[in-house]
């Protein structure tokens, strides 16, 4: 009896343990073929300059400017909205509420919409729709924001992170103890003062998070950019919220499926990847470093 | 000559079809100490809260008879609760001192209520922590996180916490019941002090400690007020069987 | 459910209640050493003495027992209370007794002259009334205790008319003064014993009732 029940223990041992090995195998040699190909090429010139002769030579500026702010516009469209939609559901709305189960069926289900959708979705109701209407309102029909440009394509990625954002915010609230909040009322401050001073600071941390994440998640993401907003190359940086941008993303899709010479952009490709790469990891260990910070002071 | 702070007529509260309090009548007295006993489940923290009407909070609450503090019925329809709040506080059974400094804990109530001047602030700071006996022990930390101290002393930044709204009466819900003897001790003195100004109203389920503490003693059951008396009466000679019973330990 | 002390209640009631038992025995030897011209000290009442003594130090430390450990309340309380109480009457009844026994001794030739007093029907009244409070305290019977307050009072008087009348003879026939020293302390005896079987009964109402007769001008009627 306990001879089978020792083997069966060392089996499962042994399964996890190599699918532990497997998964740590294909992440690592992943990495290092990144690394290994591109980090010759990140240099100062490469990080601060335009891309030159046809993108085989010269750096990814740009594209690195271009994510930085659609990146910037998606939070602040992104964050405050959630904010406060994760307020409203955690504080104010009751959970049986007809509201308050509609709005997180709907997020549950923005989480889960193939992001390829919010860049048709993007390009039908912001372009097609807004932009042509505003068009028509503002400029009588001529053509000025009824295109792809950097707002747009901001927009339509701050829908794909509200998801996130709105869980963590809302996550982060409830870590607040209710006996905190019941001693704030109980001393004669209103709903509203014991949220702001009671619920939010206490947690700031958790909201920042969520910001990190979504950040992090928008500036990787390229489908929702694809027809909204991105460009291949341009010659100057995004002047107006109407401008194109470049985008670190769709630069590394473009390179490796376009590109004419393949054998001269490879390491452009891999080092472009390798700076995304690194972008959003350090965005996401800020993220874990809050979060440890946050576990630590909840004793 | 009494005076009656509380007035209470046939009070009786329902969640959903449970009616955890039965028509309570009773009146407590200004600056004495009320203690509320019972076994538990028994409504003595229910009704505590029916008097800050914390109990608001809870859903599908129903409360009927009337609870009136200086001859105002708090339950009429146009009374602020927010106000009533502030004239009745609350230390509750698990001291639950805010994320914040020690004196950013005390000055929470006064700056809600409008209170801004700094050397307003630092006065009441001081006034609340020598009420609650424990400014010598935190003057020189008053920038300290209020959640490095102790439970004990932690449970005493809350009642310094409540007095700098000054209310008029304090309402206690098993306030050191997560203590060791020595903390326990302390609040039981601090206590004896404060009645002199406040009215308080304490519920435990120790018994000694009402009888240690407490002028006056309530025996709640199964939502019923049984008796109520001065504890002098009620621990050597109560009206009631079950009273004798709960408090010589032959039931509970 | 019974609270965890109830075992030592329990033991300090019957203690206490063999307290009563040798006591009213000592009385019985009282009455008999003054009454039989045939009596002999013997060291039964000594025994007695010593076991009435004895019971007493245990009771005392039982109660301090109880006190320090339960923290009783209510009944309990006012029963221990009264318990140490009686406890300490009923011994004071038995050194009364026990001297009664040394003083008979120069009393009890004279039979005849000692019965044109009514000392043998106080002492039964005494007796009686002792029986009376053992049950009204193992009962817990306040009503009976009541009644032997009156039974004490009713004692008393006689008491006081005995010992007018041995005073009144003293003057009259002078035989009677050999005897009669030794015959008005033990009259004055018996109306300490009764005097403490009041304050018995009494702390038997205050454990029932919580109220106390003694002093406060109430009548048990």
């Amino acid at each position: 009896m306990n001879f089978t029940r020792n083997t069966k223990d060392t089996v499962i041992k042994s399964l996890t343990g190599m699918s532990v090995i497997l998964i740590l195998f294909i992440t690592i040699s992943m990495l290092a073929v990144i690394f290994v190909g591109g980090w010759k090429s990140v240099t100062w010139e490469f990080l601060s300059e335009f891309p030159k002769e046809g993108m085989t030579k010269g750096g990814i500026f740009p594209a690195i400017v271009g994510t930085a702010l659609m990146t910037l516009i998606m939070t602040v469209a992104a964050v405050p909205f959630g904010a406060i939609t994760a307020i409203y559901l955690a504080e104010y709305a009751s959970d049986k509420s007809v509201m308050a189960r509609s709005i997180r069926f709907a997020v549950k289900t923005l989480a889960v919409v193939p992001s390829i959708i919010f860049g048709l979705f993007g390009l039908g109701f912001f372009i097609k729709f807004v932009g042509v209407n505003m068009d028509n309102f503002l400029f009588n029909g001529d053509l000025h924001w009824g295109q792809p440009n950097i707002l747009w394509a901001s927009l339509t990625m701050a829908l794909l992170t509200l998801p996130i954002v709105i869980v963590s915010v809302e996550e982060s609230i409830h870590t607040v103890p209710r006996e905190v909040r019941e001693a704030s009322l109980a001393l004669g401050a209103t709903k509203w003062q014991t949220i702001r001073k009671v619920v939010l600071p206490g947690s700031i941390t958790g909201i920042l998070t969520g910001t990190i994440l979504a950040i992090s998640r928008g500036a990787g993401e390229v489908a929702p950019i694809l027809f909204t907003g991105a460009a291949y190359y341009l010659a100057e940086l995004p002047q107006a919220p109407t401008s194109q941008f470049m985008s670190l993303g769709y630069h590394i899709y473009i390179m490796s499926t376009q590109s004419t010479n393949v054998d001269e952009t490879l390491p452009i490709q891999f080092a472009t990847t390798l700076v995304l790469l690194l972008l959003t990891f350090s965005l996401s260990m800020i993220a874990v470093t809050l979060r440890y910070r946050i576990r630590k002071k909840a004793r | 000559m009494k005076d009656i702070k509380v007035n209470v007529k046939e009070l009786s509260i329902f969640y959903g079809d449970n009616q955890a309090l039965k028509k309570i009548t009773m009146d407590i007295s200004d600056k004495k100490v009320t203690a509320f006993i019972g076994p538990s489940g028994c409504g003595k923290s229910t009704f505590l809260r029916t008097l800050n009407r914390m109990n608001d909070l809870i859903d599908n609450v129903r409360v009927e008879g009337e609870v009136l503090i200086d001859d105002v019925n708090i339950y009429q329809k146009n009374i602020d609760v927010v106000n009533l709040r502030k004239k009745v506080g609350m230390i509750f059974q698990k001291s639950n001192p805010f994320a914040k400094s020690i004196y950013e804990n005390i000055a929470y109530g006064p700056k809600i209520n409008g209170i801004n001047d700094k050397n307003k602030l630092d006065e009441i700071v001081e006034t609340s922590l020598k009420q609650a006996a424990i400014w010598d022990e935190v003057k020189d930390r008053l920038n300290n996180s209020a959640l490095d101290l102790s439970g004990g002393q932690q449970q005493r930044i809350c009642i310094a916490r409540t007095l700098a709204v000054n209310p008029d009466i304090i309402l206690m819900d098993e306030p050191a019941s997560a203590l060791d003897p020595i903390s326990t001790a302390k609040i039981e003195e601090l206590i004896h002090e404060l009645k002199k100004f406040y009215t308080i109203i304490i519920v435990t389920h120790n018994m000694q400690q009402a009888a240690r503490t407490s002028d006056v003693t309530a025996f709640f059951y199964l939502g019923e007020l049984i008796e109520m008396d001065k504890t002098r009466s009620i621990f050597t000679n109560p009206s009631k069987k079950q009273t004798e019973d709960y408090i010589s330990g032959r039931f509970g | 459910m019974q609270p965890f002390f109830q075992e030592e209640l329990d033991k300090l009631r019957k203690r206490l209640t063999k307290m009563f038992v040798l006591v009213t025995v000592q009385l019985e030897n009282s009455s008999q050493s003054v009454s039989n011209s045939d009596f002999e000290t013997n060291d039964l009442a000594m025994k007695n003495e010593n076991r009435i003594d004895k019971l007493d130090i245990k009771i005392d430390k039982l109660c301090q027992r109880i006190f320090a450990l339960a923290q009783p309340v209510a009944t309990d309380l006012r029963f221990i209370m009264s318990s140490l109480r009686i406890a300490n009457e009923i011994e004071q009844i038995g050194d009364i007794a026990f001297d009664v026994i040394g003083r008979a001794e120069t009393v009890r030739p004279f039979q005849e002259t000692l019965s044109e007093y009514a000392i043998e029907g106080i002492f039964a009244d005494v007796i009686n009334l002792s029986r009376q409070a053992t049950e009204a305290y193992t009962n817990n019977n306040s009503d009976l205790a009541k009644d032997i307050i009156l039974g004490c009072k009713k004692n008393e008087e006689s008491c006081k008319t005995v010992f007018n009348e041995v005073i009144a003879k003293m003057t009259e026939k002078s035989q009677v003064i050999l005897i009669a020293t030794d015959l008005i302390l033990i009259i004055r005896d018996l109306e300490r014993i009764t005097n403490h079987l009041e304050n018995i009964a009494d702390s038997i109402v205050f454990i029932a009732e919580g109220k106390r007769l003694r002093h406060s001008g109430v009548s048990p009627s």
